[in-house]
């Protein structure tokens, strides 16, 4: 998968510095990225000016560390996406939970009080 | 066997319904609301009967309070505890309600707010006197009557006078299974729901169909927007006010692909549903305009129909098939298959003379006669 | 399509007609995480799942999806998102939702109660027993005895459960005998419902005993490691063949009782690991109908026996792999065999019903699902708790039954605090996670391995064993295969 604004650089202690433009990536997505990689990564962040700029540095020797800088790359497109789904959808979860747990409806609550009587007189038309 | 038919007697005077019985010396107070079926026309006839029916009119004259009715020889079947509708203004009679079917089926009235592309009695414009007729019919039914089917159109159509239908069954029929056909739209309206549920009718059923999982296939089937979330609503609703539901779901070749998507929507949505019944197909009404559209012979959806049973079964919800012979289904759907066909208009094909199986198949629609599977063969004894 | 000769497309609008417009929808809460290297598992809110490739995991969200194609009908029949003005599809979910919850509302279901610790085994991985000390230190008493089951009718659950555990009950029957007769009394005049269970190694079963049984509707849990040498490799006793009484007792239970009266568990080991077929075919031999592959707890003399108890998560996946696939092999051959976590997970997947496990569940089971009543009166969030509290920690003990009120242990800090900090739906790496629906929260497990209540899921095993449980179920039931067929028959 192309990855647009990010830069990896090897350093000495086998760790990897990856660079994620901030106006592109939000900060509370590569943290949750680094949250969920923390078991194979020791992992520093840092907000500069235009980008973040997160460190990592594997737990355990390691041959396979572009593939897991890589996935974790992957892992803060993931969160970004997770966020795009929280922020849309919170308003409406709300609504289900309450739903859930009210005793009276408060999604179409004019259906269960109004007059139903809607008898059709001998002149309505068919296919409604 | 037909149910309804012309006859010659004609006179000025409101529709009205009788019991029929061949009994001349019925109690006088009941004769006024039924019809003396008139076998040996050298005895006369006694008086206090509303309708007498004869072979033929000519031999008796009629009086304003006496009528003799000539009944066709299509008719000539009915008997006691049958109920006629009488229409005197243009001689149409027709059998509304007999007392040895198992199958008696009442439309409430005409008019519908769906408009199904199958459809195999298309809607016609509300018409208050089948309430009328239904109405005084209901008392003359007999009391040991073990179903009967409320269609339409749309019964919900009725409001608040469906309501008022379930409480008089219930009064005089309180031992007769009630299964209304409806498409639940206006069980939408919470009110309306639970009065019917406060009737408390002790054994009533509402059979709705639903013919997919996604709104729009559903609202294509049935021409109408919006359909499929007021359906589901009212299922909802029905639920949640005790009324047992069956959804039915006919099989056309519009919408046979989706039976398993569909049993997997029921299962994890509608798991209260008291059954599920798969049918079959009843080319008459708009199906018969639709043919080339709607069709599609059993044999070619075998695969599909078994998916969508067995996902029920998964889930330990009861399914079955109506209206489909048994020689179209394979042999492990014979269980769920079921005699379904009204036996007013149930037909066999002449090969089904040799069918080992004949007795616990449906047969056919009479509208079958011309169309149906390709694969109906007898099935030898012994399978 | 072709419009029919007798109708005119004005009566019958073309299907199109009737689709929605494209990207007109609104997206429902959900969740997602990688199933393996191109596609992605998404469980909506109430745990229905759709696996997909990442293009239409990004269509979805960015909705450009084409309406009527299978994508877009399966995310809509599945409540992923819906179009304005359908409210049906609000109804649904919030309908599904409270039904998936409801065993909450049932409150404590599962009450065990520790009539001894003495035990006559030495099972390796034993979490609590104290073999050989003196009775009275190790018993209970009537007074708390008494304590207990009216702890237990406070509980509103309509179907109380309570469960014998030890050390071994049977060397306590008289104390037994004693709570179930008060407890059958008690329920009769509560008008109660209450199922009870002795989990016993069966060693000491006699006629007497079975007699009580049957008289007060009394069923057993035994343990069954495997064929003979492992089982008596993994529950040795110095005073008898502890394969030769378990094997004999299960007999003995189904004649007197019947056969529903008895059922097994196994643990697992470093010897049962290679050894999954022959585990399987023990139980299948000795007329059981499913089997509960259970890995190690890290608790009692388990963390002390070490090396002879202590497995990675892939050697254990390895072994559950392949008993699971021979259980999928048996049933195809006609043989009707479950596995129970299998079919406890498929039910969470597959059934709109909730499913309350005390080990699995959010908020967590400790407490409010299952409770535990020791021997000198300590009630415990869970037996786990217990097993802590014998190890010297009391962190999860909720207070004793001599001297604390129902309120007082309920309510208690300890309880209310870890149940609301360790919500799956609350807390990092799980409240997002695609699986979360159909998992749990286990803190007396996190508290003794990694030190806090919550965890660190990405090192926690508990976690790790799940997600690849979790992959390995979908991985089966997306295949297609009759394996898949297989699994779907367990939901019920």
């Amino acid at each position: 998968m192309a990855q647009s604004g990010i830069a990896t650089d090897d350093l000495s202690d086998g760790s990897r510095v990856v660079t994620f433009d901030a106006a592109l990536y939000k900060s509370s997505a590569v943290k949750k990225a680094a949250y969920k990689y923390g078991g194979l990564f020791y992992v520093l962040i840092a907000q500069r000016d235009d980008h973040i700029e997160v460190r990592l540095k594997p737990k355990e020797p390691c041959t396979s560390t572009d593939a897991l800088v890589g996935a974790f790359c992957n892992e803060v497109l993931d969160q970004e996406l997770r966020e795009t789904i929280a922020g849309e959808t919170a308003g409406i979860r709300d609504l289900l939970l309450a739903q859930a747990f009210s005793k009276t409806t408060l999604i179409d609550p004019e259906l269960e009080t109004s007059e139903y009587d809607t008898e059709h007189s001998a002149d309505s038309s068919e296919g409604q | 066997m037909k149910l309804a038919d012309r006859t010659t007697t004609k006179w000025n005077g409101e529709s009205f319904v009788v019991r029929v019985t061949t009994d001349a010396s019925r109690p006088s107070p009941l004769r006024a609301r039924e019809a003396l079926l008139v076998k040996d026309r050298a005895v006369p006839c006694p008086p206090g009967f509303k309708v007498y029916l004869l072979p033929d009119s000519t031999s008796l004259e009629s009086s304003p309070d006496a009528h003799v009715v000539a009944l066709p020889p299509s008719l000539a079947y009915v008997g006691d505890g049958d109920i006629l509708t009488v229409r005197p203004k243009t001689g149409d009679l027709r059998v509304m309600y007999r007392k040895a079917s198992r199958h008696n089926s009442v439309m409430v009235t005409p008019a519908c707010n769906n408009f199904c592309v199958m459809c195999a009695q298309p809607p016609q414009r509300a018409n208050d006197e089948v309430f009328r007729l239904l109405w005084d019919a209901i008392p003359l039914m007999d009391i040991d009557t073990q179903e009967l089917i409320l269609s339409g159109g749309e019964p919900t159509l009725l409001g608040r006078r469906l309501v008022q239908l379930i409480h008089r069954l219930k009064s005089f029929l309180p031992s007769t299974s009630l299964h209304v056909l409806s498409n639940g739209r206006q069980l939408k309206f919470l009110p309306f729901t639970q009065d019917i549920a406060d009737a408390r009718h002790p054994d009533l059923v509402f059979g709705i169909p639903l013919y997919s999982d996604l709104s729009y296939e559903h609202d294509f089937l049935v021409q109408a927007h919006g359909a499929f979330d007021e359906t589901v609503h009212g299922i909802l609703n029905a639920a949640r006010c005790g009324l047992r539901v069956e959804l039915r779901i006919v099989v056309t070749k519009i919408n046979f692909v989706w039976l398993p998507r569909l049993s997997r929507f029921i299962a994890r949505n509608l798991p209260f549903v008291c059954n599920v019944a798969f049918m079959g197909l009843e080319p008459i009404g708009f199906a018969k305009g639709n043919l080339q559209d709607v069709w599609i012979d059993p044999a070619d959806y075998g695969a599909q129909l078994g998916e969508a049973i067995q996902e029920l079964k998964w889930h330990r919800i009861p399914a079955s098939i109506y209206n489909h012979q048994l020689c179209t289904l394979s042999t492990d759907l014979w269980g769920a298959a079921r005699q379904s066909i009204s036996d007013w208009k149930n037909i066999f094909l002449p090969q089904c003379h040799d069918c080992a199986v004949r007795h616990r198949c449906c047969g056919f629609f009479a509208s079958g006669m011309e169309v149906h599977s390709r694969t109906i063969t007898p099935i030898p004894s012994c399978e | 399509m072709p419009t029919s000769p007798l109708f005119s497309p004005r009566h019958f609008p073309l299907q199109n007609d009737f689709l929605p417009q494209k990207g007109a929808y609104r997206l429902l809460p959900f969740r997602f995480i990688s199933l393996d290297a191109q596609q992605y598992v998404l469980t909506n809110f109430v745990g229905e799942y759709c696996v997909v490739e990442r293009e239409n995991l990004q269509a979805l969200v960015a909705k450009t999806l084409r309406p009527g194609s299978a994508a877009y009908s399966a995310f809509k029949s599945r409540h992923f998102f819906f179009e304005e003005g359908e409210t049906s599809a609000l109804h649904l979910l919030a309908t599904k939702y409270r039904t998936k919850q409801a065993p909450l509302v049932e409150f404590t279901s599962l009450h065990m109660i520790v009539p001894t610790l003495r035990c006559n085994t030495s099972c390796i991985y034993c979490q609590a027993s104290h073999k050989g000390a003196a009775a009275a230190s190790c018993d209970m008493t009537e007074a708390t005895a008494d304590r207990a089951i009216e702890f237990m009718f406070s509980s509103p659950s309509s179907h109380l459960k309570l469960e014998f555990q030890g050390g071994e009950p049977l060397l306590n029957f008289d104390m037994v005998r004693y709570i179930v007769e008060y407890t059958r009394r008690r329920e009769a005049e509560l008008g109660r419902n209450v199922s009870i269970v002795i989990c016993s190694n069966l060693a000491l079963i006699s006629e007497p005993i079975l007699q009580f049984c049957e008289k007060n509707n009394v069923h057993f849990s035994t343990s069954l490691d495997g064929p003979l040498d492992l089982h008596n490799h993994n529950r040795p006793s110095v005073e008898f063949d502890s394969y030769e009484r378990a094997s004999a007792g299960i007999v003995r239970v189904r004649e007197a009782l019947g056969i529903r009266a008895i059922s097994a568990l196994m643990t697992t080991t470093q010897a049962s690991l290679l050894r999954p077929k022959e585990i399987v075919d023990e139980y299948v031999g000795q007329g059981f109908t499913s089997i509960f592959l259970r890995p190690i707890n890290p608790y009692g003399f388990a963390s002390k026996a070490g090396a002879l108890t202590h497995y990675s998560v892939n050697e254990w996946m390895e072994f559950y792999k392949t008993a699971l696939d021979y259980i999928i092999d048996l049933n195809m051959r006609g043989i009707r065999f479950r596995e129970e976590y299998a079919a406890l997970l498929l039910r969470r997947m597959l059934s709109p019903y909730g499913t309350g496990y005390v080990d699995l569940q959010s908020p967590a089971g400790i407490g409010i699902s299952g409770i535990l009543f020791n021997h000198d009166g300590n009630v415990y969030a869970s037996d786990e708790s217990r097993m802590l509290g014998e190890m010297g920690d009391s962190h999860f003990r909720l207070g004793n039954l001599l001297h604390d009120s129902y309120e007082d242990m309920m309510l208690s800090d300890v309880l209310v605090e870890t149940l609301r900090d360790t919500m799956t739906e609350g807390v990092p790496g799980c409240s997002d996670c695609g699986f979360q629906p159909y998992c749990g929260s286990d803190p007396v497990r996190h508290y003794r391995l990694q030190g806090d209540v919550v965890g660190f899921k990405p090192t926690s095993e508990f976690c790790q064993r799940h997600l690849a449980l979790f992959r390995h179920l979908i991985g089966i039931l997306e295949s297609g295969s009759p394996a898949a067929d297989i699994l779907k028959g367990w939901i019920y």
